[in-house]
C-alpha cells in the first residue's frame, strides 16, 4: 500500500496555569544561591558538583526518560565538553600576557572555554544524532555503547592531546569576585556561574519538554508507531532528542573541566554514562527534577557513608539504591510527591495531589489526563485526517 | 591528624587496603613512642576508588573536612597528578604513592615528596644490568595505561643512550581478552630482551601467553616488581622471568645488614618471611615502603623545625630537601635521600629472577645508577 507523506504534527498545546511547583522551584534555586557562601570550601565544592553531574544526569534523562533512548554514549558529549573547555583555556592560560588585566582575562578565560566545549561536543552529538537514532532501540543501545568505546580508545591513544589516564593539569579559572578568586579546592566564584547556568539549562529543558516538542517526545516513547500514524517524524523527533540531550552534556563537562583543574581520558568511559542512568532512575526518570534530586541524594549519599565504612561503603549505596527503586519505582521524587500528597490529604481531607506520574507527564492539568486528552485530540484529528487522505487517494 | 587518600575500591583496591595497613601500623608505632609534637596521631582514611575525581574529592575532605596536615596519596598516578594543584592550595604536603615520573616533574609542585621510586629512577637503576646480562635487541610490549606507557618511554630513552636497540614497542589495550595477537607480533627471531609492562592481573595472562607459545627460554623476560606485586610467582608462566624491584619480596634475600630492621618492619605489618600475609595473599612489600617512609619523615621533619601547625610547613618542607637518612626500623628498605629539587627519594634497587617458583635476588643496584636530571626545581617556587 503507497504511504502518503505524514501530514505535520498536530499543533498540541498543553494548557498552561500559575504552578505552585514554580514557587518550589524558585525557592530551591534561591537556597541554593545563598546557603553556600555561608558554608565551607568543601561543602561548596560538593553542591557544586551536585550541581555540574545533576545537569549530567539531566541531559541524559531527556534522551533516556522523555525520548526513551538508553544512551550508553552519553559521556562522549561530557568529554568532549570537557577536552574542548580544557584545551581552549589551557592555550589561553599559555598565550595570556603577565599584565593583561582580570577582567578582559575573565571575558576570554571564562566564555571562550565554556563556548569551545559546548561547541564540540553540542556540534558532535548534533551530527552524530541522525546516524545514530536510525539504528533502532535495541540496535541504538549497541551503537552508542560503541560511540562511546571508539571515542575512549582514541582518547587514551592520543595521549599527546588528552594525558591519558593521568589527563591534563589545568589552572583555575580566571574568575574572581572582589577579591575572592576560583580555586581549584574551593570554586568560590565559580559556584554562582555554574548555578546559573544549569539553572538556565533547566528552564530552557522545562520549556522544551512542556511544550509540543515534550509530547511528541513522550508519545515516542510510548509508541512509536501511534507517533508516526499522527504525523510526527519520529526519526527527527528522537534526532532532536539526542542532540538537545548531547549538548547538555557537553555544558556539564565544559563546567566539570573548568572547576575541577584536572580532566582525564575516564569521562569517555561508558561507565559514566551508567553513572547517569543510575542517578536518573534514582532520583525518578521522564522528570526535570528526578535527574537533579537523585544525583543530589547518591552523592550525599556516598559522602556520609564512605565516612562509616570506607571499604565496604559501596555495598551500602547501592543497597540503598536498590531498596529506594524496588519501593519506589518510580524513584525518589515518587517518595517525595507521595509524602507530599500525604501531607495534604491530612491537612485538607477531600482533596489529592498529583502523582509522579503526572508530574513526570509535566501537562500541569491536575488531574493528570492533560498529555491523554491532547493526544487524544490530536490523535483523533490525525486519524480523521489520514483516514481522508486514505480515501481521495483511493 | 594524617591523611590517607587510599583506593580502597576500584582497579588498584589491593594495593590501597595494604598502603592503608602499613599506614595504621606506622601511626600505632609513632604512637608508642609518644605521637607527633606531643600529640598522638590520628590517620583519616578516604577512599580515592582508583580515580582522578574521586581522589581529589577525598583529599579536600581529608584536609578541609577531617583537618589533616599530611597526606599520604593514593598509588593511582592519576589521581596523583590531579591532586597535586590541591596540595599547592591548600599548602599541604603531599605523599603520592603512584610511580608516574611526572608528579616530581613539572605537574608537581613543592608541596609534592615522592617517598618511594618513580618509574624513570626504576629504568635508570636496571638498564644497564639488563643490557650487560640479558641482550641488547629489545621488544617492549606495553599495556596503554600510564603506568605502562611511561615505562615504555623511558625504556626507550635509556637504551638508546646505552647503545641498545629497541626493535619495536607493541601497545596492547587495557585487559584485552586475548594476549596471542600481541604476542605474535614479537619478532623471536631477533630479540633478545621482551619486556612487559602490565598490572597484576595482565601481566600473569601475558606471561601465562609466552609460556604457551613457547617465549620462556627463547628470550628474557623483564618486568618491573610492581607489574606482579600483589602476585604469587609459583607458576610455571613465571619461571626464569626477571624483575627489577625496591626490596626484595623473601626475607632470606634481604642484604644482611637490613635483616633486624626487615624483621620489625615486617612484624609490625603483618608479613611472613615469604612475603605473604596471614591469609596467604602476597603483599606489596616493597610498594609499602612509600606510606610506612612517608610518615618517617615526617616525624623526623616534625622533631627537627619543631613543628607545630600547618603555620610551620614552610620550615618543614625546607628542612626536607635534601634530607638524607641511615637505616634503621623508621627506614627499613635502607639508607637513601630526598633530592632537593625535585623531592625524590633515591634508594637501592635490585633485580630478582623466579627460580622455582620463588623470587631470587641476583644483584643489588646502588642508588646512584638510579639518579637522573630532575625534571623540575622546587626549591625556585615560594610556599
Amino acid at each position: 500500500m503507497p504511504v502518503s507523506k505524514p501530514t505535520p504534527a498536530p499543533a498540541l498545546r498543553p494548557r498552561s496555569r500559575a504552578r505552585p511547583e514554580l514557587l518550589g522551584v524558585l525557592l530551591v534555586v534561591g537556597l541554593l544561591a545563598l546557603v553556600p557562601w555561608a558554608l565551607g570550601p568543601f561543602e561548596r565544592g560538593l553542591l557544586l558538583r551536585m550541581l555540574i553531574w545533576g545537569l549530567f544526569a539531566l541531559s541524559f534523562d531527556v534522551v533516556f526518560g522523555y525520548a526513551g533512548l538508553l544512551s550508553l554514549g552519553h559521556s562522549v558529549y561530557f568529554g568532549l565538553g570537557a577536552y574542548g573547555a580544557a584545551w581552549t583555556l589551557l592555550a589561553l592560560h599559555s598565550s595570556a600576557s603577565p599584565g593583561a588585566g582580570l577582567g578582559t582575562g575573565m571575558a576570554l578565560g571564562v566564555v571562550l572555554p565554556l563556548l569551545a566545549g559546548l561547541g564540540l561536543g553540542g556540534l558532535i552529538a548534533i551530527g552524530l544524532a541522525p546516524l545514530l537514532v536510525r539504528t533502532g532501540r535495541h540496535g541504538f543501545i549497541i551503537a552508542t555503547a560503541v560511540t562511546a568505546l571508539i571515542a575512549f580508545t582514541l582518547a587514551q591513544s592520543r595521549r599527546d592531546l588528552t594525558g591519558g589516564d593521568d589527563g591534563l593539569t589545568l589552572p583555575p579559572l580566571p574568575l574572581a569576585l572582589g577579591g575572592w578568586r576560583v580555586g581549584c579546592a574551593d570554586p568560590g566564584p565559580a559556584y554562582g556561574l555554574v548555578l546559573l547556568l544549569v539553572a538556565m539549562t533547566v528552564a530552557l529543558y522545562g520549556a522544551i519538554v512542556r511544550g509540543p516538542v515534550g509530547l511528541a517526545l513522550r508519545l515516542v516513547r510510548e509508541n512509536e508507531r501511534r507517533a508516526e500514524a499522527l504525523g510526527f517524524d519520529v526519526l527527527r523527533v528522537k534526532a532532536l532528542a539526542f542532540a538537545l540531550g548531547g549538548a547538555g552534556a557537553a555544558l556539564a563537562g565544559a563546567l566539570y573541566a573548568l572547576t575541577s583543574c584536572h580532566v582525564s581520558t575516564r569521562v569517555f568511559h561508558w561507565l559514566v554514562s551508567a553513572d547517569a542512568l543510575i542517578w536518573t532512575l534514582f532520583g525518578g526518570a521522564g522528570t526535570l527534577v528526578g535527574p537533579l534530586l537523585g544525583t543530589a541524594v547518591f552523592l550525599a549519599l556516598r559522602e556520609g557513608l564512605s565516612g562509616l565504612w570506607p571499604p565496604g561503603y559501596p555495598i551500602l549505596v547501592g543497597l540503598a539504591l536498590l531498596l529506594t527503586v524496588r519501593a519506589f519505582p518510580e524513584g525518589l521524587l515518587g517518595l517525595v510527591l507521595g509524602l507530599a500528597r500525604g501531607a495534604a490529604r491530612w491537612a485538607w481531607p477531600g482533596r489529592t495531589g498529583r502523582t509522579a506520574r503526572e508530574a513526570r507527564n509535566g501537562m500541569s492539568d491536575g488531574d493528570g489526563t492533560g498529555e491523554k486528552r491532547a493526544a487524544g485530540r490530536g490523535g483523533a484529528q490525525g486519524v480523521r485526517r489520514a483516514a481522508g487522505r486514505r480515501q481521495r487517494r483511493f | 591528624m594524617i591523611g590517607h587518600q587510599a583506593p580502597l575500591t576500584g582497579a588498584v583496591a589491593a594495593f590501597g587496603r595494604w598502603h592503608n595497613r602499613a599506614l595504621r601500623a606506622a601511626v600505632e608505632r609513632l604512637n608508642a613512642r609518644g605521637g607527633l609534637a606531643g600529640r598522638p596521631v590520628r590517620l583519616a582514611t578516604e577512599d580515592g576508588a582508583s580515580t582522578p575525581e574521586t581522589g581529589q574529592e577525598a583529599f579536600k575532605k581529608l584536609v578541609l573536612q577531617h583537618g589533616a596536615a599530611f597526606v599520604i596519596g593514593s598509588v593511582w598516578s592519576g589521581t596523583n597528578l590531579a591532586t597535586a594543584p590541591l596540595a599547592r592550595e591548600l599548602k599541604t604536603p603531599y605523599f603520592p604513592q603512584g610511580i608516574a615520573t611526572e608528579i616530581v616533574g613539572p605537574q608537581g609542585n613543592r608541596y609534592i615528596f615522592k617517598s618511594y621510586h618513580t618509574v624513570r629512577a626504576a629504568v635508570w637503576a636496571g638498564a644497564e644490568w639488563a643490557v650487560q646480562h640479558l641482550g641488547r635487541r629489545w621488544t617492549i610490549v606495553a599495556s596503554q595505561i600510564e603506568f605502562a606507557q611511561s615505562q615504555a618511554r623511558d625504556w626507550r630513552l635509556k637504551l638508546a643512550e646505552l647503545g641498545a636497540e629497541v626493535l619495536d614497542v607493541i601497545t596492547v589495550p587495557f585487559r584485552p581478552t586475548d594476549f596471542l595477537p600481541y604476542l605474535s607480533k614479537v619478532d623471536l627471531e631477533r630479540t633478545e630482551v621482551l619486556y612487559h609492562a602490565f598490572t597484576a592481573v595482565d601481566t600473569a595472562r601475558f606471561l601465562q601467553a609466552a609460556h604457551e607459545l613457547g617465549v620462556q627460554g627463547r628470550v628474557a623476560l623483564l618486568g618491573l616488581i610492581e607489574g606482579i606485586d600483589v602476585l604469587d610467582t609459583d607458576s610455571p608462566a613465571f619461571e626464569g622471568a626477571y624483575f627489577i624491584s625496591g626490596y626484595p619480596r623473601r626475607a632470606d634475600q634481604v642484604p644482611e645488614e637490613l635483616r633486624p630492621f626487615d624483621r620489625a618492619y615486617r612484624e609490625a605489618v603483618g608479613i611472613d618471611a615469604e612475603g605473604r600475609a596471614a591469609d596467604g595473599s602476597v603483599v606489596p612489600i616493597a610498594d609499602l615502603f612509600g606510606s610506612w617512609q612517608a610518615l618517617s619523615l615526617i616525624a623526623r621533619a616534625v622533631e627537627a623545625v619543631g613543628w607545630r601547625s600547618p603555620g610551620d610547613h614552610p620550615a618543614l618542607i625546607e628542612y626536607l630537601e635534601g634530607f638524607a637518612w641511615e637505616a634503621s626500623e623508621d627506614f627499613p628498605q635502607g639508607a637513601g635521600f630526598l633530592r632537593a629539587q625535585d623531592h625524590l627519594a633515591f634508594h637501592d634497587h635490585y633485580v630478582e629472577r623466579v627460580e622455582r617458583g620463588r623470587l631470587r635476588v641476583l644483584e643489588r643496584l646502588p642508588r646512584a645508577r638510579s639518579l637522573y636530571e630532575p625534571l623540575a626545581d622546587y626549591t625556585t617556587q615560594g610556599l
